[in-house]
């Protein structure tokens, strides 16, 4: 079926015009792109733009031009084995609910997945906004409320204000095991180490939170371009078709300078930046956001005396594909041993991983 | 009498009571009223068609109707799209101790309601009162009975290469409408269910267009990308356009907001089907002109290769898989 793919979706056109290599006709194919070599490997770091990407048909279609590359953006996915199996013995304990978003509900740990315990009748129930864990916590005075907080700079403001209400509604039965991660820590690890990596499409949503400086160190320190981008396929081109110079740019309306100023302040005044550990990248200095001193009380890895254990080894490739080094595909097991009825790790369990994403959209 | 109670299921004096005062109140007629063991339902027992569909419901009453609109049209839809014209209901209740007998009301006459809507009547029930706890306040067992239309010929193999797939509205609409009631989204939308029968819409389409019509399934649980996969076989499959969908905004952005496919949501008052292309259009006229099908629209055709093909709003096609377990929303 021939279709006029991009006549209505060039808000970048006179921008693009200036680009050396992404320009809409070199995007459509028309006429020879003016790249050294293509494809370019642009990496998304959003999970919301994997599956966008992939459902879109975005990746069939630059096939050749864009190589797009899944990287540490699905916030199910970054999340360490040792965390997983934390919050699933937290689970399995009599007297507590767990509350937590839809996504991690089928991740596997050591022994079982949340789902799983959900079955051998753990009370896991599944929440949309972390407030409702409070709510939860205030209906259920003798149980204790785990909020297990998975997710980045976005998912972060919510949490803190969970916090925050609970400690003004005086819960004494409201905890928190967090897993909240900074996404600009994992992507300057990238680029520390060896890459091939042309560009990258950042998070609009994050953005929108922390403001576009946070990436700044991306083009600057590292000459690489880097735009934000909104999730659907005409956003997405947009933000493509700023990746033309070493700047790290907006391309998604919503990100304003600073950022979201009272999202902000309320992520700093219950959490603090700290060393966290990664699916697949180890420990980064900086990357986690952990509950401060004098919300101890809330902090279920304090209150639940969870030691620091050593990751345990799966056989997931996870370390590979969240870095970009190989595309799910190459990984042995995909598709084969691993596979969303059964999957060996969560970036094959969530949507918006990048195993998911390629297995589901396969031909 | 404010709550369902054990003993309205004890089979004394009060069950007698619940079913005398409270639900001959709404399903009463000749063939319910004698409330014997069995209804005696006459006619000749040749292409009969008889269905059985169990409902839960979290929560019960929810945006647009409750279980009761679902107990009815959920039986009814099930004939309607294999080319049965329904006329008898079987309604068992498993009700549980403490439901409000207003509550329970609200259920009946919402059957009721629908009952008259789509021409049938319940001829047979039963009633049953569990402990708290032992059901989620009401459950409903219905069954339902009718005639085969003498024009129908509906299977999945009669699906041929070059059939039109046409679906009667919007879709997603049920799942959305509940996933909003039961997690408090509070999404301010107007949302709701689309629980209706469609025995009427499908009858106008066989009485017209008898074996043209070559498959129907009603859109229920797993969405429209699960029904097009059971459909397919090793000959044919189906190639739909992400474009031609139809999709209210409301759906839209509530499931782009919860990270859901509107393709794998569930509706309760669609159904996909695939006529012959001559058709198609006549197809589409009968189904417009019914309220139930204001929305129809051609959405793809069959084709070969036992594959489903979603042709995305950029052109491209790519595999459109049945989804898998629970929908579940994402985190950010």
């Amino acid at each position: 079926m021939k279709r006029k793919i991009f006549n209505s979706q060039r808000p970048a056109t006179e921008a693009a015009a200036q680009r050396p290599f992404l320009s809409p006709s070199a995007l459509r194919g028309e006429g020879r792109a003016n790249s050294r070599n293509l494809p370019l490997n642009i990496m998304e770091v959003c999970g919301t733009h994997t599956n966008a990407i992939a459902k879109s048909g975005l990746k069939t279609l630059l096939a050749g031009r864009i190589n797009f590359i899944s990287g540490p953006g699905c916030p199910v996915c970054v999340s360490a084995q040792s965390d997983i199996d934390n919050m699933l013995a937290l689970a399995l304990k009599p007297g507590v609910i767990t509350a937590t978003f839809g996504d991690m509900l089928r991740v596997p740990g050591a022994k079982m997945s949340l789902k799983d315990a959900q079955t051998a009748g753990a009370d896991v129930r599944i929440i949309y906004s972390p407030l409702q864990a409070v709510d939860i916590a205030q209906k259920n005075p003798n149980k204790k409320i785990i909020f297990l907080a998975v997710g980045f700079e976005t998912t972060a403001p919510a949490a803190a204000a969970a916090v925050l209400a609970a400690r003004k509604l005086k819960l004494k039965n409201f905890y928190v095991y967090t897993a909240l991660k900074r996404v600009a820590p994992a992507v300057e690890l990238i680029l520390k180490e060896k890459n091939n990596i042309d560009g990258f499409l950042l998070p609009g949503n994050v953005s929108v939170i922390t403001g576009l400086k946070e990436f700044d160190f991306i083009s600057e320190k590292y000459a690489k371009p880097a735009a934000a981008a909104g999730f659907s396929a005409k956003e997405i081109l947009a933000a493509l078709a700023k990746l033309g110079k070493p700047k790290t740019q907006n391309a998604y309306a919503w990100v304003k300078a600073g950022g979201n100023k009272t999202a902000l302040r309320l992520t700093a005044k219950v959490f603090t930046p700290a060393a966290g550990s990664w699916r697949g990248f180890g420990k980064i200095e900086q990357s986690a956001l952990e509950l401060k001193e004098e919300f101890a009380a809330f902090d279920a890895k304090k209150v639940f005396k969870i030691r620091a254990q050593k990751e345990r080894k799966t056989k997931c490739r996870c370390a590979l594909i969240l870095k970009g080094k190989i595309p799910p595909q190459k990984c042995p097991y995909f598709a084969r041993v691993c596979t969303p009825q059964k999957p060996l790790g969560p970036c094959m369990v969530s949507q918006e991983g990048a195993c998911a994403a390629a297995y589901n959209n396969m031909g | 009498m404010d709550t369902i109670k054990i003993a309205h299921g004890s089979g004394g004096r009060e069950s007698a009571g619940l079913i005398q005062n409270i639900i001959l109140k709404y399903f009463g007629n000749p063939l319910l009223n004698r409330l014997e063991d069995a209804a005696l339902l006459g006619g000749t027992p040749k292409n009969i068609a008889l269905t059985c569909d169990g409902f839960v419901a979290d929560p019960v009453f929810f945006p647009g109707g409750n279980i009761g609109d679902l107990a009815v049209c959920g039986a009814v839809n099930d004939l309607a799209v294999r080319g049965a014209s329904p006329k008898y209901l079987s309604v068992s209740f498993i009700l549980e101790d403490g439901l409000p007998v207003a509550d329970f009301k609200k259920i009946l006459a919402a059957m009721a309601r629908r009952c008259k809507e789509a021409g049938v009547i319940v001829a047979c029930g039963d009633t049953k009162v569990v402990q708290r706890g032992k059901c989620d306040k009401i459950f409903i067992i219905t069954s339902a009975v009718g005639h085969m239309l003498p024009r129908a010929n509906i299977a999945p193999q009669n699906i041929e290469a070059g059939d039109t797939l046409i679906i009667s509205g919007a879709l997603g609409e049920h799942s959305l409408a509940m996933l909003n009631a039961r997690h408090n989204l509070g999404l301010k939308s107007n949302l709701k269910t689309d629980s209706a029968p469609l025995n009427k819409i499908t009858a106008a389409l066989i009485n017209t267009l008898g074996p043209d019509v070559k498959m129907m399934r009603d859109i229920t649980r797993g969405g429209l990308s699960s029904v097009l996969n059971e459909l397919t076989s090793r000959q044919t499959g189906f190639e739909i356009e992400e474009t031609l969908l139809p999709v209210s905004s409301a759906a839209k952005a509530a499931s782009e907001l919860l990270g859901l496919d509107i393709l794998d949501m569930a509706n309760e008052g669609k159904f996909v089907l695939a006529v012959s292309a001559g058709k198609a259009k006549d197809a589409l006229k009968i189904i417009k002109a019914q309220p139930y099908g204001k929305g129809a629209a051609v959405v793809g055709q069959a084709v070969k290769g036992g594959k489903v093909n979603l042709i995305t709003k950029l052109g491209v096609k790519r595999v459109l898989r049945a989804p898998l377990g629970e929908a579940l929303p994402r985190i950010c």
